[in-house]
């Protein structure tokens, strides 16, 4: 496999920056093309491009991946399965993308996909929380004791802790439940 | 309070703190309550996304990387300027030439000299001998070389031409078990060359189970039209208050379809059937022009 195609999935398993940046320059206009070309806005192509990466880093953890493809390949692969996937939840019915590229679909990717999108959803709302909420309960499912959350952020007490972990989470819960792509996919 | 007690029993279960009867308990109320199912799946996906810091912090850096680079939408609305500019130019630049082409004559010819009044006569022989030679014409500067556009393709008429099958299966859609109602079809150019986003929206009304349903587009080929598309489409049910009263009335479901079709100019049919079934259940006629 070459060189460049083994940076790439380096600089996603390392999480390097100026190796993401050049993923995004190399790889970002072709699959905004793709999308734009489907039905979806430059928007939608970079929700889906992040997406992407995201299941790839997903593999690359997995010891027994092997990049069978061209980076490339394996990556508009799985932007064209993201955005299908997409389309057909908005229009209930079967979907044939417009595509000028050969491609080999990876059943193995498919879990990974679905989990993915999920997940998406969960990050989406959780990145729009305020500062405060989104450090308390990174600190909680990172496993820190209510106590020790309240020292590191300066909360008067542990059981004030547990209520504002309480009503945060309380909040993202809501946020989620009223997405629309959460209703879709439970749907 | 009532909601944070059963976050804490949630978490408690989901960490394996419950007690072997109290999480038998739980599991129980998990398979006759589908909405707490679903809530400690949530639950769930939130500790595993959360929980996970290596992808956390990937995400973050996606977040950050994406927001430093300029928003592909503006990308977009900076070509869609630019060509806006050049389309400008362009027609600018194709009006002069030709406002140089068609200018009228006064305007056309300034520079031919005045010929001087001379008496009624015919020949040269005539003219008095001191008259001074006629004036010639002073050249009139070539027209400068105008480009020519590409021809325009029209389509041509049999393109629009309505297709009698058709027209005649047309005349035939509806059933009575089925009825479709409310229907809006939009066609959108996606700014591509020939390529339109279609959406279709539509009411399936049926006191019986619905049928998986087939979309389609056809030119006006004669002779029974060529088809350009065929989806499939699943009715869902519209959660309406008339749709959850008595099971034998007629139950309301959407019908969907957003999907994107390279078009030539001309006359389409758009149909809905169920599979298997000749007659439409719904049939109509539509224009795709330029």
């Amino acid at each position: 496999m070459g060189k460049a195609n083994q940076q790439y999935l380096k600089a996603i398993r390392t999480g390097d920056d100026a190796g993401l940046r050049s993923i995004y320059l190399d790889f970002l206009p072709r699959i905004t093309s793709l999308i734009t070309r489907n039905g979806g806005t430059p928007d939608d192509a970079q929700d889906v491009f992040q997406d992407a990466l995201v299941v790839l880093f997903e593999k690359c953890r997995d010891k027994n991946f092997v990049l069978s493809s061209a980076f490339s390949t394996l990556l508009y692969g799985i932007c064209r399965n993201l955005w299908g996937n997409r389309l057909q939840k908005r229009s209930r019915s079967e979907v044939t993308l417009i595509d000028d590229f050969k491609y080999t679909d990876d059943t193995d990717l498919v879990e990974t996909i679905i989990v993915a999108e999920k997940e998406s959803i969960l990050w989406d709302n959780f990145r729009h929380l305020g500062k405060d909420c989104q450090q308390i309960l990174t600190l909680f499912f990172g496993k820190k004791s209510m106590q020790e959350i309240a020292d590191l952020m300066n909360l008067t007490s542990a059981g004030y802790a547990k209520k504002r972990k309480f009503h945060c989470k309380a909040t993202l819960l809501e946020k989620i439940k009223s997405d629309p792509r959460y209703r879709e996919f439970m749907s | 309070m009532e909601q944070e007690a059963l976050h804490d029993q949630i978490e408690a279960y989901l960490a394996g703190r419950l007690s072997d009867q109290e999480r038998a308990l739980f599991e129980q109320q998990l398979a006759d309550q589908p909405e707490l199912a679903a809530e400690v799946a949530l639950h769930r996906g939130l500790a595993r996304l959360l929980s996970d810091g290596e992808k956390l912090a990937f995400r973050q850096s996606l977040a950050a990387i994406a927001q430093s680079l300029p928003s592909p939408g503006a990308q977009a609305t900076w070509k869609k300027l630019r060509l806006l500019g050049w389309s400008a130019l362009v027609l600018l630049i194709l009006a002069v030439l030709g406002w140089w082409q068609f200018r009228p004559a006064a305007v056309v010819k300034p520079s031919i000299r005045q010929a001087p009044t001379l008496p009624a006569t015919d020949t040269a022989a005539e003219l008095p001998p001191s008259l001074p030679p006629a004036p010639q014409e002073l050249p009139v500067p070539p027209a400068a070389p105008v480009p020519v556009p590409a021809p325009v393709k029209k389509p041509s008429p049999q393109a629009f031409a309505p297709n009698p099958a058709l027209e005649a299966e047309m005349a035939t859609a509806g059933d009575p078990y089925y009825t479709i109602q409310d229907t809006h079809l939009e066609v959108v150019a996606t700014g591509k060359a020939a390529k339109f986003r279609l959406t279709f929206q539509a009411l399936l009304l049926t006191a019986l189970e619905p049928p998986v349903l087939v979309w389609s587009i056809r030119s006006n080929k004669p002779p029974a039209g060529e088809e350009k598309m065929s989806i499939t489409i699943q009715p869902e049910l519209l959660e309406i208050e008339s749709n959850v009263r008595a099971f034998a009335l007629k139950k309301a479901y959407r019908l969907a379809v957003d999907t994107v079709a390279t078009l030539s100019p001309g006359l389409y049919y758009v149909r809905l059937q169920v599979p298997g079934q000749e007659k439409p259940l719904w049939m109509q006629p539509y224009q795709v022009v330029e």
